[in-house]
């Protein structure tokens, strides 16, 4: 099957005052025809900046140093700005974070979704856009649309806001929805309600999903397939199921072992993941993780481990396991004057 | 709409009697008073002019006689010109000093907005830069320097417009920069600041992910936003600017109310302090109102019930 979404070696950075910060450092991934794809990783793991070069939709001092990102095998990074507009909501559309923020407070919510149809079909009346609508405001659960229809962002709570974000991305029927961490400013019950929304209208409208998160448990709930990010990197990649039973970054590990409710074994006990994530500015000199790494080695410092496939799907990016595969074999001399990530193969 | 109304012009009412209670207080509480000479009128005269204006009344007799003529819009007779009331000069005045006002506040709103959106827009660049740099100067320097430089330059170096008077549409233009230098400078930096802030907003991103052209993110999404807090400013400008400025009518030989108006604090004009400063009050308070109906226009948030 082709793949319909491809992001290729993808490099973000932002220009800022005191220098070049590197959010997104190569990322490779292909999402395929209606599939749910997690994207997992802390804040400053790179994963919304690497959400947001899909659409274009990054601040005025973000640069895509390299890299490509495909739409049916078209690279949505030669398109023009015209062009780019007519992927946006139409085919790829967008769920942010914060509903309580992302709606204009000045403007009805029918009116705020109806924009998004009308864009995209010029041909249609206002009638029928406003059928449409209501339409949309019922497939996302939102009771009396015709009364909600006319009200403005203020009188609606976090959990129906974030329905009427759906409601604007589902407007279209795009083929991909990207959800940038869509449950994380809402409580949990809500949380449930909009997952379980987010799902039947996926089944419905056979779109793909990459779902951004930090919450494993959203994306056990959720995702057939995870991508985990550090450091602007990714760092695991595996089938959900894998990935839970058989987490092999110590990374991945360790954001399992600080969630409640899988490990039933430990007492109800959380272990964080000591330190904080790196500071994105310059480059790193080894793995990224290594700083926070239980399990990290002399060569974990000082290299950054290249991309392992341990089968076709499950792919990982530590020192640890390279060596148990024993692809390479790296002597201390030969680490400091090896071209990171590469000729790991020969 | 009509309790709403009705709210508020009771409050301005109130507000304008306790504004005109502390402007009699302070009035009375700087020395001197309007027969006051150096050299000292004969006794008799004195007794006679301060008779013939109530002066020798208790101060709340004169306070409430006051109140009693304002209910009638008879601001009094002034006590520096025989025979002329402060009705007159008010009649006379404004409306010199409202036309120029008028016209300054027209070109503030057709350059300030379009100059703030722009330099926003170009947020960084060298245009930004430019228009940034006049309007700081633009708050920074007084008026009567700007006033004086465009004099110097304009009228006695290039002799392109007249130094005074109110006659031509030429004779506008120096009065009008001038005059409406410092809120057009202001409000150009008020409206970039402010349609910048809302830029960033998170819906700016949700508009554009929509496949929005920029124009219409900027037109749709962020203009209205944006124009609130400048909206909040212009009562006051427009106020400001329709009672004349004692600065620019001075210096630009304008029978306007401004020039008035200090001239009369100077000489202890009661009735005119009193007069002047109870129409400036009314005025504010009236802006202020329809800046309010404006934010009900524009920011359907805001409900009268």
């Amino acid at each position: 099957m082709e793949p319909i979404l491809q992001v290729k070696n993808l490099r973000t950075s932002f220009m800022t005052a005191n220098g070049e910060v590197q959010a997104v450092r190569g990322v490779d991934f292909d999402l395929y025809p209606g599939e749910i794809v997690g994207v997992v990783g802390e804040s400053g793991s790179g994963k919304s900046v690497m959400s947001m070069s899909i659409l274009n939709l990054l601040a005025d001092n973000a640069v895509i140093k390299d890299g490509d990102i495909l739409y049916w095998g078209n690279s949505l990074l030669n398109f023009s700005k015209k062009e780019i507009r007519k992927i946006r909501g139409k085919e790829i559309a967008m769920v942010f974070q914060d509903p309580m923020s992302s709606l204009n407070p000045l403007m009805s919510i029918g009116k705020q979704i109806g924009e998004m149809i009308a864009v995209h079909n010029p041909e249609l009346s206002k009638l029928e856009i406003k059928v449409q609508v209501l339409d949309l405001l019922k497939k996302v659960r939102i009771p009396e649309p015709e009364k909600r229809f006319n009200q403005l962002p203020n009188e609606f709570s976090g959990g129906m806001r974030q329905r009427v974000m759906i409601a604007i991305a589902l407007a279209c029927a795009p083929s991909v929805l990207i959800a940038d961490e869509p449950t994380t400013a809402l409580d949990v019950t809500i949380q449930d309600q909009i997952l379980k929304l987010l799902r039947s209208l996926q089944e419905e409208m056979q779109m793909s999903i990459l779902f951004i998160t930090h919450d494993l448990g959203v994306v056990a709930e959720t995702c057939t397939r995870v991508i985990v990010m550090y450091g602007g990197m990714i760092m695991e990649e595996a089938a959900i199921d894998d990935l839970f039973e058989q987490p092999i970054h110590p990374y991945t590990k360790g954001l399992m072992k600080s969630m409640p409710s899988i490990n039933q074994d430990r007492k109800g006990e959380l272990e964080p993941i000591p330190g904080s994530p790196p500071d994105m500015l310059g480059d790193f000199a080894g793995c990224p993780f290594a700083p926070r790494c239980k399990e990290a080695r002399r060569i974990c410092g000082k290299l950054l481990p290249p991309e392992v496939y341990l089968d076709p799907t499950h792919r990982v990016r530590c020192w640890l396991v390279t060596e148990q595969a024993k692809q390479i074999k790296i002597s201390q001399d030969e680490v400091l004057t090896n071209n990171a990530g590469r000729g790991n193969n020969a | 709409m009509l309790k709403f109304a009705g709210k508020r012009v009771g409050m301005m009412i109130i507000s304008l009697f306790i504004i005109i209670l502390i402007t009699f207080i302070m009035m009375h509480a700087v020395p001197g008073g309007p027969f006051t000479r150096e050299r000292e009128l004969p006794e008799k005269v004195e007794k006679a002019l301060n008779e013939k204006y109530k002066l020798d009344d208790s101060l709340p007799e004169q306070f409430f006689d006051y109140i009693k003529g304002l209910v009638r819009f008879d601001l009094g007779p002034s006590f520096k010109y025989q025979g002329i009331t402060v009705n007159d000069f008010i009649e006379n005045g404004f409306p010199i000093s409202a036309k120029l006002g008028g016209v300054t506040l027209v070109f503030i709103l057709l350059s300030a907005i379009p100059l703030g959106i722009w330099s926003a827009l170009k947020n960084g660049r060298w245009q930004d830069g430019a228009i940034m740099l006049i309007a700081t100067l633009g708050v920074t320097i007084p008026s009567f320097i700007v006033a004086t430089l465009l004099l110097y330059l304009f009228s006695y170096q290039l002799n392109i417009f007249p130094t005074y008077g109110l006659e031509s549409w030429q004779s506008y233009v120096l009065p009008v920069l001038a005059l409406g230098g410092y809120s057009m400078a202001f409000i150009a930096r008020l409206m970039r600041s402010s349609l910048l802030e809302v830029m960033g907003q998170d819906y700016i991103r949700t508009a554009r992910s929509k496949g929005l052209s920029e124009t219409q993110v900027v037109v749709k999404h962020g203009l209205r936003n944006a124009l609130i807090p400048v909206i909040t400013i212009l009562g006051p400008t427009v106020a400001n600017l329709l009672t004349g400025s004692f600065v620019i009518e001075k210096i630009f030989a304008i029978p306007g109310m401004g020039v008035y108006f200090v001239d009369s604090v100077g000489q202890r004009d009661y009735t005119a302090i009193m007069g002047i400063t109870v129409f400036y009050a009314t005025f504010l308070l009236v802006m202020t109102f329809i800046v309010d109906l404006f934010y009900l226009m524009i920011d359907p948030r805001i409900k009268l019930d």
